[in-house]
């Protein structure tokens, strides 16, 4: 199998590899970087824990092939803020929106790419947005509050990249 | 644990950058060729064991993502994404009804990767690309070596040589047009009306859920019915139709009664609200 070379815009920094056409972005992320933040649930696009931002824009790194992010910038949990937390982690932590954390980054990375393009949605917007992902611990209630908290308070503005 | 990618068969990677050229590798290269855009259902195929010998790729391919007003269509490019026909200028102005409904289908991740070919080509009785399109009247324009080739868009699957490139959804139909998912998965029911100056020229309605794959067609209506009186008889009219499709599958779901018995109803009162607008 011919590899294929890749370069991309990883949390800020360019990196350029060569993969195999069949690897999937998450086993990249996790395997070449270690970026552990992207985590591995359903493995079939379903549960949005392997969440990241390709273009600002949430993708399922399980259903992503590596070659496909050649020339774009990809964003994880580990680089959504440099040097204090992103205003969505804070909401989350101010409204304790997570209990076992499994599901969190995807969240918090699809939250900041909602906020990203409607920086007011209403709560319907929010829980439609939010239907992409998955959690079983939380009932959704404090999520929903926490991206309320961050929009109403006019954060999470700016690229999520 | 990492990641599942080892289950998935070793395959040689194709990057065509036109139509032209994608048509003509799937002509060289044999049966073991899977065509991949979105890729939403053919990752989880290819985990699942699906062998390919190659990959052609054809999310790249800027012609065929592109949405444009044509005279009496508007073309939808086969790798638009649910996304893109959600947001699009050309759908909002000619196809309003659609662009509302797009924003609905699956989830926001699906929706920015997955495109509209890919939808209908999977062939999933349960995916909301085809009901609409069918009610829809649109029409699939595939690219062969040999040249181009148009066909109902529910008569796409089956053929392997060729590369579905667009989707044509006629103008007429983008005023009065409605999709109920609320009973999914038993059923769901796409309806549109061409109507001019309140007067009706055509009905169609589009089924999901209900059957193997999704089935549909034109209403028994005299052309130049008022919308008020298409409104009185929406319910005969839904009855009748919901009669001439074909015996509804029966699963755990629902029973093949229950199904027809709800196509009918959901047609009727989409009927009547679209009437009433």
């Amino acid at each position: 199998m011919d590899q294929v070379e890749i370069t991309f815009l990883l949390n800020g920094v360019t990196q350029r590899r060569m993969v195999q056409p069949n690897r999937v972005l998450i086993d990249l992320l996790r395997g070449e970087f270690g970026l552990l933040g992207t985590k591995l649930g359903c493995d079939q696009a379903v549960c949005g824990a392997c969440t990241v931002l390709a273009d600002g824009d949430p993708v399922a790194a399980c259903a992503t092939f590596a070659f496909e992010i050649d020339g774009r910038e990809v964003r994880t949990i580990e680089g959504l803020s440099e040097d204090k937390l992103h205003p969505v982690q804070q909401a989350f932590v101010d409204n304790a929106a997570f209990q076992c954390g499994y599901c969190t980054p995807g969240m918090i990375l699809l939250a900041a790419a909602l906020l990203d393009r409607e920086p007011d949605p209403d709560e319907a917007t929010i829980r439609n947005w939010l239907s992409a992902n998955i959690c079983r611990c939380t009932g959704y209630k404090m999520i929903v509050e926490a991206v309320q908290q961050a929009a109403a308070a006019g954060r999470g503005r700016g690229r999520a990249k | 644990m990492q990641g599942s990618y080892g289950n998935i068969a070793a395959f040689r990677l194709h990057r065509p950058t036109s139509a032209a050229e994608a048509c003509s590798l799937v002509g060289e290269l044999g049966d073991r060729v899977a065509l991949m855009a979105g890729g939403v259902d053919l990752l989880q195929d290819l985990k699942a064991g699906l062998p390919i010998e190659h990959l052609i790729y054809l999310k790249a391919i800027k012609q065929l993502r592109r949405i444009e007003a044509c005279d009496d269509s508007v073309r939808l490019g086969a790798c638009a994404t649910h996304h893109d026909i959600e947001t699009d200028a050309v759908v909002a102005e000619y196809l309003p009804s659609v662009a509302g409904i797009w924003g609905d289908v699956a989830n926001a991740r699906v929706r920015i990767a997955g495109t509209i070919g890919g939808n209908i080509l999977a062939g999933n009785a349960r995916y909301d690309g085809l009901p609409p399109l069918i009610a829809l009247d649109a029409t699939a324009i595939f690219e062969t070596v040999a040249g181009t080739r148009r066909t109902r868009v529910d008569e796409v699957l089956g053929d392997r040589n060729a590369i579905l490139s667009a989707i044509e959804v006629p103008k007429r139909y983008g005023r009065y047009f409605a999709f109920d998912r609320s009973l999914k998965p038993a059923v769901s029911v796409a309806v549109s009306i061409a109507a001019d100056r309140g007067k009706v020229e055509h009905v169609r309605a589009g089924i999901g859920c209900a059957h193997a794959s999704p089935v549909g067609g034109r209403l028994p209506i005299d052309p130049g019915t008022s919308l008020e009186t298409l409104a009185k008889s929406s319910v005969e009219l839904a009855a009748a139709f919901a009669q001439s499709l074909p015996e509804p599958i029966e699963d755990l779901t629902a029973s093949s009664a229950y199904r027809r018995r709800m196509i009918a109803l959901q047609l009727a009162r989409q009927l009547r609200a679209l009437c009433e607008a």
